[in-house]
């Protein structure tokens, strides 16, 4: 039958190009026997149709009811294009039997009348994609087992809702937490992480916050104890006069050189030119405050 | 100094990303955790009406109370909710239900010999299978129980055939047609 319909279609082809608006129709479907109530199969059809015809789009069938027996699940459409030009449709209709069968009998799925339009008023019907299957029974006529023909299969019971996919969730998520406030804490010096040799600045900076407003001596204190922060920090003591290598080698501290300079230049004139510390313009604050940007740059370097 | 900064913001960026997992996904199982309690309810024989908000398996659990109780009509008011809400599983089981229940009092009325009392019964019991079928074809007890109730009360797909291709030809020429007003609702 397909043979046939392909040979005509070959024939008219050859015959007569002009007239052959749709060539090479063809319909696959699964095994046509065995098909049980309620089984889904997938039908392909596919043909070719010649330049200008176009498949029309609104020839094709609704899914839903199609017949008594048979469902129309889901209808898919591709287009290729075809080696002696025009373009190949392939249709994929997805089918579902809903015909209790009390004997093995064949069953037909219709076949779908489909256009093709060339655009101009032009159009042609055909049809196509119409199979036959072999339904089988579920259960035999009469029941010799003894049971009644009326029982039914149980009720289905509600799955209970589990609660451990969103305990799995929470935990990962507290974990993960948990990891970055070690990571913060580790990255800022926080206990337990504050004798970090790797923080000089950060463990200044607290000293110098708590020292430099208590007074002179505090200062005084504070400024030895950011020196330490620098001198820990280059590996070696460091005095005014390598600040240029010194910021060369660490760009991060860069962003802050008037401060460091200037902090570089009150030290000096405190401890050897004997000046008061009120005289040198560097405050408490200017002090705490360059020693907080400090321990900021050093956590980004 | 672009690395610098990156190394610098990284950490607390992701704390607050961990914060908000964890507020998330804890309060996602604090109302996980709420449905467990209503669905214990609800296996416990308690009457009990799940919140407006309630999953697809909770109101199926519902449904599923009132259906095993023979009260069809306040569980079939559910369906809208659980199709909407419910995955395709828990819905063919939902329909499946439906028809159990359907099926159940046809086949009172018929062993009680009242006859026209069954066979609506047994229309909407094949409706919520194949309802349930669509869904999922891989219920296996709903074909089943398919066959029990269209053997029940047969249907003469010849004569519908007839019928609904007679019904079916004018219908599809007005719904072809192009420009056809709606109207208002």
């Amino acid at each position: 039958m397909r043979r046939a319909a392909l040979a005509f279609a070959l024939a008219l082809a050859m015959a007569a190009p002009a007239a052959a608006q749709v060539r090479d129709v063809r319909t696959s479907g699964p095994k046509p026997f065995g098909v049980l109530l309620g089984d889904v199969f997938t039908l392909r059809t596919s043909f070719v149709a010649d330049a200008p015809y176009t498949l029309d789009p609104a020839s094709l069938p609704k899914t839903g009811a199609l017949t008594y027996a048979i469902d129309l699940r889901r209808l898919d459409v591709t287009e290729s294009a075809a080696p002696g030009g025009g373009v190949r449709y392939e249709i994929t209709a997805e089918y579902q039997t809903f015909y209790s069968a009390l004997e093995t009998r064949t069953e037909t799925v219709p076949q779908m009348s489909l256009s093709v339009v060339d655009g101009k008023g032009g159009r042609k019907e055909f049809k196509a994609g119409g199979w036959a299957y072999i339904t089988s029974p579920l259960r035999p006529l009469i029941t010799t087992s003894g049971e009644t023909q009326y029982d039914l299969r149980p009720d289905a019971v509600p799955p209970r809702i589990s609660l451990r996919p969103a305990q799995t969730a929470a935990l990962w998520s507290a974990g993960a937490a948990l990891l970055a406030l070690l990571l913060l804490a580790w990255s800022r010096a926080w206990p337990p992480f504050h004798t970090r040799p790797s923080r000089p600045f950060t463990r200044a900076a607290r000293v110098v916050a708590k020292r430099a407003p208590t007074g002179e001596a505090g200062w005084r204190e504070a400024l030895i104890d950011l020196h330490r922060a620098f001198d820990a920090t280059a590996g070696k003591r460091l005095l005014g006069d390598d600040l240029g290598a010194f910021l060369a080698q660490r760009p991060a501290f860069a962003r802050h050189e008037a401060g460091i300079r200037a902090f570089f230049d009150a030290s000096r004139r405190v401890f050897f030119g004997g000046a008061a510390p009120a005289a040198t313009g560097l405050s408490a604050d200017a002090l705490t405050r360059l020693a907080r940007d400090l321990a900021g740059a050093e956590r980004a370097s | 100094m672009r690395l610098g900064l990156f190394k610098s913001l990284l950490p607390p960026v992701l704390l607050l990303a961990a914060l908000v997992a964890l507020g998330v996904t804890g309060w996602r199982l604090y109302g996980v955790s709420k449905e467990a309690a209503v669905q214990r309810e609800m296996v416990a024989n308690r009457d009990v009406t799940p919140p407006d908000d309630a999953s697809g398996v909770l109101l199926f659990q519902r449904a599923h109370y009132l259906l095993v109780r023979d009260r069809i009509d306040e569980a079939q008011g559910l369906v809208t909710r659980i199709t909407d809400r419910a995955s395709r599983h828990v819905t063919a089981r939902f329909h499946y239900d439906v028809g159990n229940a359907r099926a159940r009092r046809a086949i009172a009325a018929i062993e009680a010999t009242k006859i026209d009392l069954a066979i609506p019964e047994v229309r909407l019991a094949k409706e919520a299978y194949k309802e349930a079928l669509r869904a999922d074809p891989d219920l296996w007890d709903a074909r089943y129980n398919l066959d029990v109730v269209m053997r029940l009360v047969r249907d003469f797909p010849e004569v519908e055939r007839g019928e609904e291709e007679t019904q079916a030809q004018p219908k599809k020429l007005w719904t072809d047609l192009p420009g056809l007003p709606r109207g208002l609702p």
